[in-house]
């Protein structure tokens, strides 16, 4: 024996709940992907709190023709520095 | 720079989770002081899903530092209080409200079995386990001096607190009540 189909209010109600649900987990991701850009642009420009401005100074390193002194001044704040396991 | 990529993830994770958790405090503040109208069912699933989204971040916040190659932290490290060495207060205070807030939040799936009134005082406890996770981001958190992370925090916090304060703050007595 098949089971009654359920109330049409009861599968509007299903579906509102579920685009709730879409809509904040989609809202959610943007912002996780809006905040690890940011941060991630920040690291690249040199500007992040803890590795500071280590990561620039390995982008130019690396772009520049200069010598050693330059890429050994790219050791980053965190590989000297073992505190970084705070996120917000 | 990719040797950071988990620590970036980590970082995101935890403003989501703050940025979400205070949305749904402060929604939750708003449906229980009667201070919002609309259909009450919509604002639960609201509420519901972005409890949802904070324990998810919850999660992805610490996992991601397990997998971080730097800091070398074990499952163990992320999950339970005081055992490792790096600010062991906040770090401590983080892990207990993160375990908190997924107890709190999946409570209300239980609320049936535990009773709607128990439930209701277990879930007033959300809020202060809210308040301290708030210490955490600040007195932790790695972007917590920096102005944008300071005023996107403030957005969501800040409503939140006041709609707090006014939910405790002593009723003023009327004429009426005189």
């Amino acid at each position: 024996m098949t089971p009654p189909p359920p109330h049409p209010a009861l599968l509007a109600r299903r579906a509102r709940v579920h685009r709730i649900r879409a809509r904040v987990a989609a809202g959610a991701t943007a912002l996780f992907l809006a905040a690890f850009s940011g941060l991630y642009v920040q690291m690249a420009t040199g500007h992040d709190p803890v590795l500071g401005t280590s990561t620039a100074q390995v982008a130019s390193a690396t772009t520049s023709s200069s010598s050693t002194s330059s890429s050994t001044s790219s050791t980053s704040t965190r590989d000297s520095e073992p505190m970084t396991t705070a996120a917000s | 720079m990719t040797e950071h990529l988990f620590w970036l993830t980590s970082r995101s994770a935890g403003i989501v989770a703050l940025l979400a958790s205070s949305a749904s405090v402060g929604l939750g503040l708003l449906m229980a002081g009667r201070m919002i109208r609309g259909k009450g069912a919509e604002l639960r699933s609201i509420h519901e899903a972005l409890s949802l989204a904070t324990m998810a971040a919850i999660v992805i916040h610490a996992g991601a530092l397990v997998f971080d190659g730097y800091v070398n932290l074990s499952l163990a490290d992320v999950t339970i209080p005081f055992l490792g060495d790096y600010a062991p207060l906040w770090t401590s205070l983080g892990i207990a409200c993160g375990w908190a807030l997924i107890a709190l939040g999946l409570s209300y799936y239980a609320r049936a079995r535990i009773g709607v009134a128990r439930w209701r005082a277990l879930h007033r406890w959300t809020v202060f386990v809210w308040v301290l996770s708030i210490a955490h981001a600040l007195g932790e958190g790695t972007d917590a001096g920096r102005l944008w992370f300071l005023a996107a925090a403030g957005i969501v916090i800040v409503p939140a607190a006041l709609l707090l304060a006014v939910r405790h703050l002593p009723s003023t007595p009327t004429q009426a009540s005189r």
